[in-house]
């Protein structure tokens, strides 16, 4: 865990320190004090950015149990805590306290550094996505160009840990999960990507926060309802939560890329796939329903209603859809999804060119 | 200044070490670190779009394509 933690600060240093630089300030004449005091408020940022995401994935990890008990006709958690809400943090002390098995024809180092691979790309995203407005306070801890790029770049980077875990393994069903993953991440990358140009085509802008005061009179999904289906298929798929979860299959894999790792470290790949999904919730919700644009209320309650609608959606498409074959889910990405988006990306260029000055 | 630095000294470390290792997994991951770097480099010389794309298509597509590779290399299966 001790890892984990110095991974986190050094890679969130990466990005949020390098925006503030020393040497300039102090060529300009600055107080060093207030380099000091930048970077203080940096860190608080960034350490509130990390609770907040750890905060969404026990919440949503609790109303998934609930929800899935609900329609299986069980009760769920109900005894750790009123209702059940401490289950979470009462399974987490259970995995800390497991014993930590690797294999021995496991390849150690890789084994290890897989679950942060996962884990680490799912929090940075955090800190890029425009939290809305509080009245006069702006919640967007970082704020350049790009950010929509690089949110999309941080949730590639995640499947990639996935892969790893089951290479590192040396097992039958594990190989098994980490060759679908592959399969997985390349058939549904390319789709994703193309529907998310059209957005920027339409929007004009890289930046996150522009393309959500973009779309404050229309939501980019009424002009771009088949970039808004393929964008959302594609993100069920790469969360690979059922009716994709082939990397993982509980009954035919075994769980298939993490079948291997226990205690904390499948802790680790547990809340990375929860943590994946609120971040894919809210980029969904940023896309293509306005983010934070929205009347009477205050804009942060916004994104997080259109986020929890889609986590909503999510969890149901999870617990009451079957799992389709690799062959299905292949072609689903690479004969239907593709083709789509492409589509979409020259309506939405047709769109912006005759009525650009709508958004 | 001084971030560059470490980044570049990071970064030729870990491409002579994805050169030199013997095991094709370990080689890959020093790779991504490498490539990770270089993001980093691009994003401390303020160049967003360059150090975007290189996370986007060196760290996620990349990367993947290499893990496959090594996946169904004789050299990784021998080891098993």
């Amino acid at each position: 865990m001790n890892l984990f933690f110095f991974l986190m600060s050094i890679l969130y240093g990466i990005v949020k320190f390098l925006h503030i630089n020393f040497t300039t300030f102090v060529l300009n004449g600055y107080p060093v004090g207030l380099w000091v005091a930048y970077l203080i408020v940096a860190v608080v940022e960034v350490l509130l950015v990390f609770a907040l995401s750890m905060v969404t994935v026990i919440i949503i990890i609790y109303v998934f149990r609930k929800y899935m008990a609900d329609a299986q006709n069980r009760i769920g958690p109900n005894r750790v805590g009123p209702w059940g809400t401490l289950q979470l943090i009462a399974d987490v002390f259970k995995l800390i306290q497991k014993q930590d098995i690797i294999p021995t024809t496991a390849d150690r180092t890789a084994y290890k550094v897989a679950p942060y691979i996962v884990f680490t790309p799912v929090v940075l995203g955090f800190i890029l996505i425009p939290f809305g407005n509080v009245s006069i306070l702006n919640l967007m801890v970082v704020n350049f160009n790009y950010t929509i790029l690089f949110l999309v770049a941080f949730m590639t980077v995640a499947p990639v840990g996935e892969i790893i875990g089951g290479l590192a393994s040396h097992n039958k069903f594990s190989l098994y999960g980490a060759l679908r993953s592959a399969a997985q991440d390349m058939g549904f990358e390319v789709p994703m990507l193309i529907s998310l140009i059209s957005v920027i085509v339409l929007a004009g802008s890289y930046n996150a926060n522009e393309i959500v005061t973009a779309q404050k009179y229309i939501p980019f999904i009424i002009p771009e309802i088949l970039g808004f289906l393929v964008f959302f298929l594609a993100m069920i798929g790469r969360q690979s939560i059922p009716p994709f979860d082939l990397p993982e299959s509980g009954s035919e894999l075994v769980s298939g890329f993490s079948t291997e790792y226990s205690g904390m470290r499948y802790g680790i790949f547990y809340m990375g796939n929860f943590g994946f999904m609120a971040l894919s919730a809210f980029v969904v919700a940023v896309v293509y329903l306005g983010g934070w644009e929205g009347p009477i209320f205050p804009g942060t309650v916004w994104l997080i209603i259109k986020g929890a609608v889609f986590i909503f959606i999510f969890l149901l498409t999870w617990i009451s859809l079957g799992r389709v074959r690799i062959d299905q889910l292949l072609q689903l990405g690479w004969k239907y999804l593709l083709p789509l988006s492409i589509l979409n990306l020259l309506i939405s260029a047709g769109i912006a060119i005759y009525f650009g000055g709508v958004f | 200044m001084i971030i560059f630095y470490i980044l570049s000294i990071a970064a030729i470390a870990s491409a002579a070490l994805a050169a030199s290792t013997k095991n094709l997994l370990h080689s890959t991951l020093w790779l991504t670190f490498l490539v990770i770097d270089v993001a980093g480099i691009f994003f401390y010389l303020e160049d967003f779009f360059i150090s975007a794309v290189q996370v986007l298509v060196y760290a996620g597509a990349i990367i993947t394509l290499i893990l496959t590779s090594v996946m169904l290399s004789r050299r990784y299966q021998d080891e098993e």
